[in-house]
């Protein structure tokens, strides 16, 4: 039997829901009074200037168009390389690698826990080789590349891949590398889990990295903060700019009492965003967040170099927007927050897959979000005009209260002694609970309609099946790959990789040392991403295997200092 | 009996770190007056058994995203078995391709939850099935 129709019900169907995405009330048409006494000079601005509500360029798309950035990992090395590959021959003008969630946590592949993990959601790196093969054949100085993994091998080979195909360190262009300790991680969707309690030490580690990375590579910008994690946790648009500036500028606190040179520091970051489909919505917090983020540079930290004042961003369509039901159709909705984006001037963006509710994308779920950018790029005009919705009544209002609001937050976590207070005392998890919650009991009560998942639903068995990259991989090719790591540790110099540990430890311990020479040492020696971060870990109090699984295999057994902190699992 | 609320271990085991769906449901759960025992990310399959013995549980609900549920499953009823948690009910949510739903039952999980379950038909199973120790 069919569905019933309801012609006539349709006909007069009204827009039902009064608010924003996030539940911001909004009103049925704008005027000039909404904007009344607005400084255009203070708080607008032309793109370009201070405080860069409009935009960091003056004309931006005209002078270069984003990155085509999209998410890539591949079951192994040499399969994420073919990706790769294929996609920049199709347009694609940059690169966002993501590593399996062994990696991600820094275990290696013959770890138990990784026992079907392997190459499952990413690529593993474990070694300088895995680093060489996935960028084998793509010129290092002209590709710009991000790297989302925070291991302590995979930049550091990065690094010895250019040295190897004679690229200099001052012509690689990419973001990552180099974290400071994080609300948010791509394993850690929830908040806080990343924030230790060696803050203040891997601060200072992180504050001399940055100078060695801006004295060597200064088209690289290490740090990456990502709101975009954040978001996915089914916050708000406001808190998801609230959260990551907490943290940006908690770092940035402490930075400045390590005695950091603070522009450079400045010079350095930047960020990932979420854009979800309230284009409004998304627009208005690109453009205060722009403007908080230029503010509190410039009159909190001191930052003197208008440069620095800008927030610079790569955009990811929320994954949480892709739904699993008829998801053929999480095409428009990418396609539709990729515009948010754009009309929020992104400086590099990924659509997400339509698979992105189970998958790392597949090549044709990638291709279609990559043709997504090509039209937004190429065919719809809106990258004519740098911050076209500037001047619109309703945007202009609704910028000045998401300036507001996460400026209210700001205060809040602030008044509470700071971000980590506000994450120990679990009011972060409180805030995340709270949004989502909500969302949940709007979805149920269909007070939110979400298309194909509480209006306009098909029968499960006539939902077309959606091609799953999990299900084409070759377990074959994994294990292969596994094994050829068990060879590799086997083979290799045991002697140089103990002493390139026992280096890299040794400095750990002492702390605020920049730790990447001594990495790159270790990469070298074809130390293991578990082993670096197991010695690590080791410095730092920890056991040297987070699931105490695995002992330390080198003879030089150091009994790991005793941990002072409850979050063991923090430090993943 | 029906009207007994269960007690109800909820958690991730494994390495994926995506507990959105898990953490909602735990809120969810407490909210409808359930007893939620939640025991985060990151866990092995032999804490996730432990931790259901010690607390006395009715149902272990296991949360994947990663697409680990088969190995990961089977190690949990493995270990379930091994602790003689004959009365315990074994039930999985998330990323959970419906394909693999047969395979799944087989292992031994009582119910499976995949991607687009609504809270409310969760609840209710849960309250159905209710406390099978204290009823």
């Amino acid at each position: 039997m069919g569905k019933e129709i309801k012609i006539k019900e349709g006909y007069f169907d009204k827009a039902k829901r009064t608010r924003t995405w996030s539940g911001i009330p909004v009103n049925e048409v704008y005027r000039p009074e909404d904007v009344k006494g607005m400084d255009y000079s203070r708080e607008l601005g032309d793109p370009g200037t201070y405080p860069f509500t409009r935009g960091v360029y003056s004309n931006m798309y005209r002078g270069r168009l984003w990155s085509r950035r999209l998410i890539t990992g591949c079951s192994t090395p040499a399969l994420t390389n073919e990706r790769f590959k294929y996609l920049l021959s199709e347009g694609e003008t940059a690169i966002n690698m993501i590593c399996d969630q062994p990696t991600q946590i820094c275990l290696d592949p013959d770890h138990p826990m990784a026992d079907g993990a392997v190459g499952r959601s990413g690529v593993p790196i474990c070694t300088m080789n895995d680093m060489f093969t996935i960028m084998d054949g793509i010129p290092l100085d002209e590709i710009s590349a991000m790297l989302t993994a925070i291991t302590p091998i995979a930049f550091p080979s990065y690094l010895l891949l250019a040295q190897k195909t004679g690229v200099p360190w001052n012509k690689l262009r990419g973001t990552g590398g180099i974290w400071p300790p994080s609300l948010s991680s791509p394993v850690c969707m929830y908040g806080g889990r990343e924030w230790h309690s060696a803050f203040r030490s891997e601060m200072e580690e992180f504050v001399a990295e940055t100078e060695w990375v801006a004295k060597n590579l200064p088209l690289w910008n290490p740090t990456n903060y990502n709101a975009y994690i954040i978001r996915e946790t089914g916050v708000t648009a406001a808190q998801e700019a609230a959260f990551i500036f907490a943290q940006v500028f908690e770092v940035l606190k402490t930075a400045q009492e390590c005695g950091a040179d603070m522009d450079l520091i400045a010079s350095k970051i930047s960020f990932t965003f979420s854009s979800m489909i309230d284009i409004f919505e998304e627009v208005a917090k690109f453009r205060a967040a722009r403007k908080i983020y230029a503010r509190t540079l410039k009159e909190t930290f001191g930052i003197k170099n208008p440069k620095w004042l800008r927030m610079k961003m790569h955009v990811n369509t929320g994954g949480i927007l892709m739904e699993f039901p008829q998801a053929i159709i999480n095409v428009a909705r990418g396609a539709y927050a990729g515009l948010a984006a754009v009309l929020g001037g992104c400086q590099s963006l990924q659509i997400c897959g339509y698979d992105e509710a189970v998958a790392i994308p597949t090549e044709e779920a990638a291709t279609i979000a990559l043709r997504t950018e090509q039209i937004l790029a190429f065919e719809s005009g809106v990258t004519n005009v740098a911050d076209p919705l500037g001047g619109s009544y309703y945007v202009e209002a609704l910028t000045e209260k998401m300036e507001e609001e996460i400026q209210k937050l700001l205060d809040e976590i602030e008044g509470m002694g700071g971000l980590t207070v506000a994450i120990n005392k679990g009011w972060i998890d409180q805030q995340m609970e709270k949004a989502w919650l909500t969302y949940q009991k709007e979805v149920e009560n269909k007070d939110r309609v979400v298309v194909g998942v509480n209006e306009f639903t098909i029968p499960d068995e006539a939902d077309r099946a959606i091609p799953v990259y999990h299900h084409e991989v070759d377990q074959e090719l994994v294990q292969r790959y596994i094994n050829e790591v068990k060879e590799l540790k086997k083979n290799r110099s045991q002697q140089k990789v103990e002493k390139a540990l026992d280096n890299f430890r040794r400095a750990a311990e002492k702390g605020g040392q920049n730790l990447l020479p001594l990495a790159m040492e270790c990469c070298k020696a074809y130390v293991t991403t578990a082993e670096a971060r197991g010695v690590y870990r080791m410095a730092k109090g920890l056991p040297y295997d987070p699931y105490e699984m695995v002992e330390y295999p080198f003879k030089s057994k150091v009994r790991p200092k005793k941990n002072s902190s409850e979050t063991i699992q923090a430090t993943m | 009996m029906a009207d007994e609320n269960p007690r109800i271990l909820l958690g991730k085991v494994g390495l994926d770190g995506h507990d959105r769906g898990v953490r909602m449901l735990a809120t969810w759960l407490r909210d409808t007056g359930m007893e939620v025992v939640y025991i985060g990310t990151h866990n092995t399959p032999e804490a996730a058994v432990k931790a259901a013995e010690q607390e006395d549980v009715d149902f272990i609900g296991l949360s994947f995203q990663g697409a680990e549920h088969i190995p990961l499953l089977k190690m949990v009823a493995v270990k379930m078995k091994e602790a003689g948690l004959n009365d315990v009910l074994l039930v999985a949510g998330g990323n959970i391709p419906r394909q693999d739903i047969p395979v799944l039952k087989e292992i031994g999980v009582d119910a499976i939850f995949p991607p687009g379950s609504p809270m409310k038909t969760i609840t209710e199973y849960f309250r159905k099935r209710g406390s099978r120790k204290r009823g």
